[in-house]
């Protein structure tokens, strides 16, 4: 089974916080080979440390936010020999408890790609702070011709819209399906 | 100068509407190429009335909207050869007045691109069913990977937040300025300044009711746009619509325009109303 995970990193001061290193050897011990992207210009010494756990850290300018990261690093990557792809970020800390049993949860069993919650401002669709693609979703033309659509908006919003929104939206034209694993409705059940 | 327009086609019949052809003929007399793309099926008929303004006819699968198919319109031209650019669609039913003397207005004097209506529903955008861009947005390389970052969705509103609200936004980011000639601002400040507070407070249902919508100024302040000179209604209006113009007023105003009397003729047809309500 090949795992990557792509890490969307950024920090206004450019430091590595710990919980940050913490999540990424949870990943590395699952199995994850780790890219870890930084919009912030983190030092030498953190890229040096960084180097020791994941396959690839990538420095960049700061912008399109994690979906720009996450393009960035995927121009370079072959996703046809991927099992599973996670795309992450540092908006979260974590894990607080243990990762594995998430895969093996009822909830994702039958599923092309999934998350963690899910919210239904603008469509229904995944929050992009943890998504796991498998393998139809990584062999899939519709996927990699989302990624080349990314483009650098500086507007959160608008990041938010095209592309968290977006991406769930496109996929599942695409005759993909979803699940998160929290669902809003059954976390809020007023919706 | 040389202009180009790309008009973005749907109807449920294969038939294209008298109203459409005159506001193709309008566009030809002021001097534009016309590309016409559609994502619905042409009878044989219409495409060849159509060329005779039109010179590219392309029909195309139902996917993307408008967007699609202006980006399916552009890709079959090098844009470096025109001065101007016009996007627009069948959402809207004129010239109901002439649409030259927009061109020359001062609201629109210092920009690179420019619409009739604009909307702050989630963020400040032009409504794009009437767009043009000026040379420095058309030649520039942030216009061209725009459109080469379009996806057809099938999801309307989707479109509507990626591209419609993403367009101005690319834009503006890349330091373009955009202009609506009827800014929905001013637009609201007619309403407030010209409504009685009893008239008001009346609206409020009306208010309730369009909460959602409440700020399109196209659809629900169509009278105040026309003051000031919007060539074009909505063809929503012709439906029950959250406005303050009903579609026996909308008639009464296209029966008093440009559009000529047969392309009414057939929109009274398609949109029949019944002891003046609608069907």
């Amino acid at each position: 089974m090949k795992r990557l995970a792509i890490y969307a990193h950024f920090d206004a001061s450019a430091q590595v916080a710990r919980h940050v290193v913490y999540h990424l050897e949870q990943l590395i011990q699952l199995g994850f080979s780790v890219w870890f992207v930084s919009n912030s210009k983190i030092t030498p010494a953190d890229q040096t440390a960084l180097a020791r756990l994941c396959e690839r850290v990538l420095v960049r300018e700061n912008v399109g936010l994690d979906f720009g990261m996450w393009q960035h690093a995927l121009a370079d990557g072959d996703l046809s020999s991927l099992d599973e792809l996670l795309l992450t970020n540092s908006s979260i800390i974590g894990p607080l408890q243990p990762l594995a049993p998430l895969w093996s949860r009822p909830e994702v069993a039958d599923c092309d790609f999934w998350g963690l919650t899910d919210n239904d401002e603008l469509n229904h669709h995944l929050q992009s702070y943890f998504m796991v693609f498998r393998r139809p979703v990584l062999q899939s033309p519709r996927f990699a011709e989302f990624w080349r659509a990314v483009l650098p908006f500086r507007d959160k919003l608008q990041i938010i819209r095209s592309y968290e929104a977006g991406l769930t939206c496109w996929l599942q034209e695409s005759g993909f399906k979803w699940k998160a694993v929290f669902p809003q409705r059954e976390i809020w059940p007023f919706f | 100068m040389k202009r180009l327009a790309i008009y973005a086609h749907f109807r449920n019949s294969p038939a294209v509407a008298g109203h459409v052809f005159f506001y193709l003929q309008q566009l030809a007399e002021l001097g534009f190429q016309i590309c016409f793309v559609s994502n619905s099926e042409i009878s044989p008929a219409s495409e060849t009335a159509l060329k005779k303004n039109c010179e590219r006819v392309i029909v195309r699968e139902n996917i993307g909207l408008d967007f699609a198919m202006w980006q399916r319109g552009l890709a079959e031209y090098d844009w470096s050869q025109f001065d101007e650019l016009l996007l627009t669609n069948s959402s809207i039913i004129g010239p109901l007045q002439p649409l030259a003397p927009l061109w020359a207005r001062p609201e629109i004097a210092e920009c690179d691109f420019w619409g009739l209506t604009d909307n702050n529903e989630l963020q400040q955008h032009l409504q794009s069913y009437f767009l043009v861009f000026r040379q420095r947005v058309l030649h520039s390389a942030r216009f061209r990977d725009f459109w080469r970052a379009v996806l057809p969705y099938k999801n309307k509103s989707l479109v509507i937040f990626s591209y419609e609200l993403g367009l101005s936004n690319w834009l503006e980011e890349g330091g373009f300025v955009s202009r609506a000639l009827f800014a929905q601002k001013e637009i609201i400040a007619m309403y407030r300044r010209r409504r009685g507070i009893w008239r008001k407070y009346h609206d409020y249902y009306l208010y309730l009711t369009l909460r959602g919508r409440s700020r399109n100024v196209s659809v629900i302040f169509p009278h105040y746009l026309l003051e000031r000179g919007m060539p074009f209604l909505k063809i929503a209006l012709l439906r029950e619509s959250p406005s303050f113009m009903k579609p026996p007023e909308a008639f009464a105003v296209i029966e008093k325009s440009l559009l000529p009397a047969d392309a009414i003729a057939e929109l009274r047809q398609e949109f029949p109303l019944v002891n003046g309500r609608l069907k």
